[in-house]
């Protein structure tokens, strides 16, 4: 499927032109399964459109909490959707400038880990989830300075290390991000482990380092399970270009 | 948030009558809108049917919260809401999963090939608005789009063959 093809099809599903014109340029290109490529391409479509309202719905719609597990209390929907705002423009702000400052490969397959779902105010771990609260709102830097600075109460944390690594890889410090997601790999069953794997090879990508970035990809294609398996098979064939 | 403000109470009284939380009814909520979007994508809704979108929204809310307290083992009966009277909705199961995985894979997607995908797709703009508000050109707005399409495709590709 080339790329005049996909504009065939759009210009089909569009009305501009005919089932028997597009059946006949399918012949030409040696597209076998015409039923198949035009009802893959009409479902992402709606997959597409409908990912884009549940985003949408995300922004608009009040948010629920849970009231005993939230550090920041949400006084009102008002409230709420301000938060929701904010955090919008942090992340728009954050993908501008992550356009400019990166390589292509790096935007491509860029991963963003949303934070935890639910974070606990009680106990002695406020210091620890209020450094996830700025991470969850996307601000890295305030979430890599705080962790940075409970890191030593927390040895072997892997959810410390996992989202320090990850709030210093999405500010562009690739070697200290190396430094806390390489942690991981010594700590054996954690629900981190493939993310970290993946922003390990986020972070060779962002290095321009290809020789690594093959060889981690590489570590995650011998996990037939691997959470991140069908970007690293994607990945490992634009890597053979390099 | 017409929409919500307009039909949230129905659909918030029939989950809570059912054993389901605020939170629930918010999420069941925005489930139903998708599949009220991806029914009119199909044709199998008309939008110019406007008496009947409280109903046919009820009802798959009702729908998508039935199937969740299945999973739930909840047994009992659905107590539906007085006011509103479900109506027949035409489920088409294996189209709604299909869509539902072509989802996950467009969400593995890159965040620069996501962004481009539903500006296009979603947003309905034009390769030369996309261009614009991305910093590129009109040609690499073009390259891009048809890479994502065909990292879309690839994703899918091994998922039909490993079934």
């Amino acid at each position: 499927m080339n790329e005049s093809f996909i504009e065939k099809m759009e210009a089909y599903l569009e009305g501009s032109i005919s089932r028997e014109k597009l059946q006949q340029i399918a012949e030409e290109e040696g597209i076998r399964n015409l039923e198949e490529e035009l009802r893959w391409f009409q479902e992402s479509r709606v997959a597409i459109e409908a990912a884009g309202l549940r985003q949408q719905l995300k922004e608009v719609l009040p948010k629920s909490v849970k009231k005993e597990a939230k550090v920041v209390r949400l006084k009102s929907i008002r409230t709420a959707m301000a938060i929701a705002a904010s955090v919008l423009l942090i992340v728009v702000a954050y993908l501008g400038w992550n356009q400019r400052g990166a390589n292509r490969l790096y935007v491509e397959y860029e991963y963003v880990d949303p934070g935890p779902p639910a974070l606990m105010s009680q106990g002695g771990e406020y210091e620890l989830n209020d450094a996830l609260t700025y991470y969850s709102e996307g601000d890295y830097q305030s979430a890599a300075e705080r962790l940075q600075k409970i890191e030593s109460n927390y040895p072997n944390n892997d959810t410390l290390n996992f989202y320090l690594g990850a709030s210093l890889l999405y500010q562009g410090q690739t070697e200290a991000a190396r430094s806390s997601l390489s942690k991981l790999s010594t700590q054996a069953n954690s629900r981190f482990q493939e993310r970290a794997d993946w922003l390990l090879v986020l972070a060779a990508l962002r290095e321009k380092d290809w020789k690594r970035a093959q060889i981690l990809v590489q570590v995650i294609l011998n996990e037939p399970e691997h959470e991140f398996m069908d970007q690293a098979r994607l990945l490992a064939e634009d890597l053979m270009e390099k | 948030m017409y929409l919500y403000n307009r039909y949230q109470g129905s659909i918030l009284g029939m989950i809570r009558k059912n054993s389901g939380s605020e939170s629930d009814a918010l999420d069941v909520f925005q489930e139903g809108l998708v599949a009220l979007w991806t029914n009119i994508s199909q044709g199998k809704f008309k939008v110019e049917d406007k008496a009947k979108i409280s109903t046919y929204l009820y009802t798959l809310c009702r729908n998508i919260w039935i199937s969740r307290l299945r999973k739930r083992k909840y047994t009992q009966p659905i107590a539906d809401n007085p006011q509103v009277q479900a109506v027949e909705v035409e489920e088409d199961t294996a189209y709604r999963e299909r869509v539902e995985k072509l989802e996950q894979n467009f969400e593995k997607l890159g965040t620069s090939c996501k962004k481009l995908l539903l500006l296009f797709y979603y947003q309905k703009a034009s390769l030369q608005e996309i261009a614009d508000s991305l910093g590129l050109t009109l040609k690499t707005a073009k390259n891009t789009k048809y890479r994502c399409m065909k990292k879309l495709r690839a994703i899918y590709k091994p998922e039909t063959e490993r079934s």
